[in-house]
């Protein structure tokens, strides 16, 4: 384990989270072009901000004050650039960071949100999927318990959910396209592997985002 | 059996842990070895009511937003009633 100075600038972390399981291609059925495409994050910081007992309120009004956006008591995500609020209990969000400033966005975050609640790096806690294409709700549908359709997970939406078996962080993304699945990092192999099986009918491609 | 989760909404039977009956903990100040917060520890521990009707019990959305729950429930038709939220707040005498 590296002690540098420097380990909460971005890319100094991707090389030790690309988990060794991850294989980038084409797979699946010979479906042209390929109808899921499965990408893996890996310039994601993640925290769990949760509200010391009764401080919800001035929490989210110091962090819409930091970040110019007021996260929501609910399983819904709010994004500005480059981070996203997502609730995922009564008073507790993920604050996802991603690209570049992440950095100053930690710093942020911390001045802002330590003296009202508890924030935790999580990072290396999660692996997080992100799956796209038109048959991405069908593949996911198959191993998750709830309902995928619009009209009950919208844009934006989250949940802690069961998917296959395993209590992963789902969210479609702000505009509808992508539904991202972020598996405590144990289980995330299965969780893969799972997602792979799955979109298969479909062909699907794997790839990495950085 | 779905269970309405005042955060999460409705969610399939087994994202959820049962805790059983929901009975509140004894007051834990004073004499703990005499006897009556002894008697009271073993009621709250060991006894419970089992009844065929209206229940009261806790639950945790393990697999979602892990908040324990209080449950109203029909143990002989398993019809949910009501719902809340356990909150720091709540009153003994509602557990
Ligand atoms: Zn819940």
């Amino acid at each position: 384990m590296s002690n540098n100075a420097d380990a909460s600038q971005q890319s100094i972390l991707v090389p030790e989270l690309t988990p060794r399981y991850f294989a980038p291609g084409r797979r699946g059925a010979a479906i042209t072009p390929p109808e899921v495409t499965l990408a893996l994050i890996t310039d994601e910081d993640r925290f769990n901000v949760e509200a010391r007992r009764g401080k919800s309120a001035e929490l989210i009004a110091a962090i819409a004050k930091a970040f110019g956006v007021s996260p929501i008591d609910r399983p819904v995500t709010v994004e500005t650039d480059g981070v996203a609020f997502v609730g995922v209990g009564p008073a507790r969000w993920h604050t996802i960071s991603r690209g570049e400033g992440r950095a100053g966005r930690r710093v942020r975050l911390i001045e802002a949100a330590r003296p009202l609640a508890t924030v935790v790096d999580v990072s290396h806690g999660f692996v997080t999927f992100r799956l796209s294409g038109p048959k991405a709700r069908d593949a996911l549908a198959k191993l998750a318990h709830i309902d995928l359709d619009p009209a009950s997970f919208a844009a934006g939406a989250c949940a802690g959910a069961a998917l296959h078996g395993v209590n992963v962080q789902l969210r479609r993304s702000p505009d509808g396209a992508a539904f991202e699945c972020a598996a405590p990092r144990s289980f995330a192999a299965s969780v893969y592997h799972a997602l792979i099986r799955a979109a298969d009918p479909y062909g699907l491609v794997v790839e990495s985002l950085a | 059996m779905l269970i309405n989760c005042p955060y999460c909404g409705l969610r399939d039977l087994t994202e959820f842990v049962v805790a059983g009956e929901a009975v509140a903990r004894p007051d834990a100040h004073g004499d703990l070895d005499g006897a009556d917060a002894r008697a009271a520890f073993a009621d709250a521990v060991y006894l419970r009511e089992n009844p065929a009707g209206v229940h009261r019990e806790h639950w945790f959305h393990a697999a979602g937003c892990q908040s324990w729950l209080l449950v109203e429930r029909d143990t002989r038709t398993h019809e949910i009633i009501r719902v809340d939220a356990i909150s720091a707040g709540m009153a003994r005498e509602t557990l």
